[in-house]
């Protein structure tokens, strides 16, 4: 096996040749155990002004060897969603867990991978999510007065799964692929080397009005009429292989969709990520750290109202070789309208 | 603070738009003038939620139905800005072509992505006198219609209610009976202040959830307020 590292021409001709014979990829391009993960991430999440309770909840993963995580949940909120902050708080833990459990050690090759991501992960997302809500079930069980919320006549697993309802929005990034999974609202961009903002997962048009699709989402089976809770299937997925489909990008960003609703339209809300960029260009991770908590408590004031959380994963490059020494406080980052309409 | 990231923000537009039926039916014993000063009686109340829930851009429209449908007020209006100019009764009651003009502007676009649902109150004295079926159908097509919040007020025992059912959409949902003025203006007041909160801050629901509103409407007065031997339509 080869261990030290080749030119990306060489790499990606001998990437061609062991998938082409089945042998793992594993091992070849991965970064030694001692050295840091190419890979630094930040997340956020702030109140929405009109909520007594943050629904949204994020998280990310930089320090497995195998692959780098990050996720974004949002609950549903309202009468009928009451412990859907708890269900975000679950959908995150089961997203990131199933992520590098699936993928620890793995001797999968990128086509095995692939399916790994788009077709076995889904389910075992799902499947953790039930498990951890069934626990939550029985360590606080429902109130009488939250028992009374329940659809009436429905004590199914499934109907006990609704007031848990959440979005999930996650990212994975390894030496070999990029990957993203959505299910429901949000938003997930990512800027290229070339400064381009991409959006890996299409918006679904039919996700208006504050309607979307859920790790709770249950519909009748046509032949026995009984609720069936199968998620996996409303779950979008991309996968992307690097090397041979390009550079990984220099940053990914998941956002619930109070973000993107706080903006006049799409662009200004995708020169967020331009703007994070640049900013982590000029003044560094710590400072742009540092900075996100005002910048999204002024977007929910100003645009949704809404919860808003936010987890990035940006490349250690990109923040640049003196932006870490840098502090310009009262500099501002070039680019980036701040009208408010 | 350093500059934010991002363009312009911006509230989210919420869609109000009144159907009234403008029918000559609406011109015997006060119909439409009850109407049009329970409307313009609304406005301050109106203002006074927008500015309860301020991430929220109220914008008012309306409909009149009779000969036809036109729009009365057809450029979507800040609720800051909006007034009321009475409308007269006289003709026939075109329902569906008023639900047909309603469609067009709840395509996308006009309707922008990140709208609230809308809240549309049709307000009818009698029975629909064209297609009234082809017209519900065209709304309902277009996403914004299904997800419309779609209240209905009937304005007299003659107000065929299977028909505002049907356009509501909603068993959980009945059309509201106003049998005289005081009732027609309450019930025109909760329409366009209880319903529109309840629209300016909607928490998420789930695609095919068992609810067939994706809006919490909350109850209408059960006291509909008094009534009068000499004013029951």
């Amino acid at each position: 096996m080869f261990r030290s590292l080749r030119p990306r021409q060489t790499r990606d001709r001998v990437a061609r040749e062991m998938c082409g014979s089945g042998l793992s990829l594993r091992g070849l391009m991965m970064p030694p155990r001692d050295q840091p993960s190419m890979w630094k991430g930040l997340k956020r999440m702030v109140r929405g002004v009109a909520h007594s309770t943050c629904q949204d909840w994020c998280d990310f993963d930089v320090t497995g060897t195998d692959v780098v995580v990050a996720a974004v949940a949002d609950g549903h909120g309202g009468d009928k969603y009451f412990r859907s902050h708890v269900g975000a708080q679950l959908a995150v833990k089961a997203a990131i867990e199933s992520s590098q459990q699936l993928l620890a050690n793995s001797t999968a090759d990128l086509r095995q991978l692939r399916g790994l991501v788009q077709n076995d992960l889904p389910h075992e997302i799902v499947k953790a999510w039930r498990a951890k809500v069934r626990d939550d079930m029985q360590r606080e069980p429902f109130t009488s007065n939250e028992e009374g919320k329940l659809a009436a006549g429905e004590r199914s697993l499934e109907a006990q799964l609704v007031p848990y309802g959440s979005t999930l929005l996650l990212a994975l990034v390894s030496s070999h692929f990029i990957a993203y999974l959505q299910l429901g609202d949000g938003d997930i961009l990512a800027v290229g080397t070339d400064q381009t903002v991409i959006r890996p997962i299409q918006r679904d048009p039919t996700l208006i009005a504050n309607e979307t699709t859920s790790l709770a989402s249950t519909w009748p089976d046509r032949r026995t009429g009984r609720l069936v809770h199968e998620p996996w299937r409303l779950m979008k997925t991309h996968f992307h292989e690097l090397g041979t489909e390009g550079e990984p990008p220099l940053l990914i960003m998941l956002s619930s969709d109070g973000y993107s609703n706080s903006f006049r339209d799409n662009s200004a809300f995708e020169q967020v990520a331009t703007d994070i960029l640049t900013a982590l260009r000029s003044h560094g991770h710590e400072w742009v750290d540092s900075a996100l908590d005002g910048w999204l408590q002024e977007t929910s004031v100003h645009g949704s109202g809404d919860d808003i959380s936010v987890a990035l994963l940006h490349r250690r490059d990109a923040t640049g070789p003196d932006a870490a020494s840098r502090d310009k406080e009262d500099t501002a980052p070039p680019g980036g309208s701040n009208e408010v309409m | 603070m350093a500059n934010r990231p991002g363009g312009a923000l911006a509230k989210r537009p919420l869609y109000f738009i009144w159907l009234a039926d403008c029918s000559g039916s609406m011109s015997v014993d006060g119909k439409i003038q009850t109407l049009n000063v329970a409307i313009r009686d609304a406005i301050p109340h109106m203002r006074t939620v927008a500015s309860e829930n301020p991430n929220a851009q109220v914008l008012v429209r309306s409909i009149r139905f009779s000969n036809g449908a036109q729009w009365h007020v057809a450029q979507p209006t800040p609720i800051e800005n909006f007034t009321w100019t009475n409308v007269e009764a006289g003709g026939e009651t075109d329902m569906g072509q008023a639900l047909r003009l309603l469609a067009d502007q709840f395509k996308m676009p006009p309707m922008p992505e990140r709208a609230l649902p809308p809240v549309v109150v049709l307000l009818s004295d009698g029975l629909p006198t064209d297609d009234f079926n082809a017209g519900l159908s065209a709304l309902m097509a277009e996403p914004w219609g299904k997800k419309a919040v779609r209240i209905a007020i009937a304005i007299g025992k003659d107000a065929d209610k299977q028909v505002l059912q049907k356009f509501i959409g909603n068993p959980e949902i009945k059309p509201l009976e106003a049998n005289n003025p005081q009732q027609l203006t309450r019930f025109i007041r909760w329409a366009s202040t209880v319903v529109l909160k309840s629209a300016s801050a909607p928490a998420s629901q789930a695609e095919g959830a068992s609810s067939s509103s994706n809006v919490p409407v909350p109850a209408p007065p059960s006291d509909p307020g008094p009534s009068s031997a000499g004013d029951v339509w």
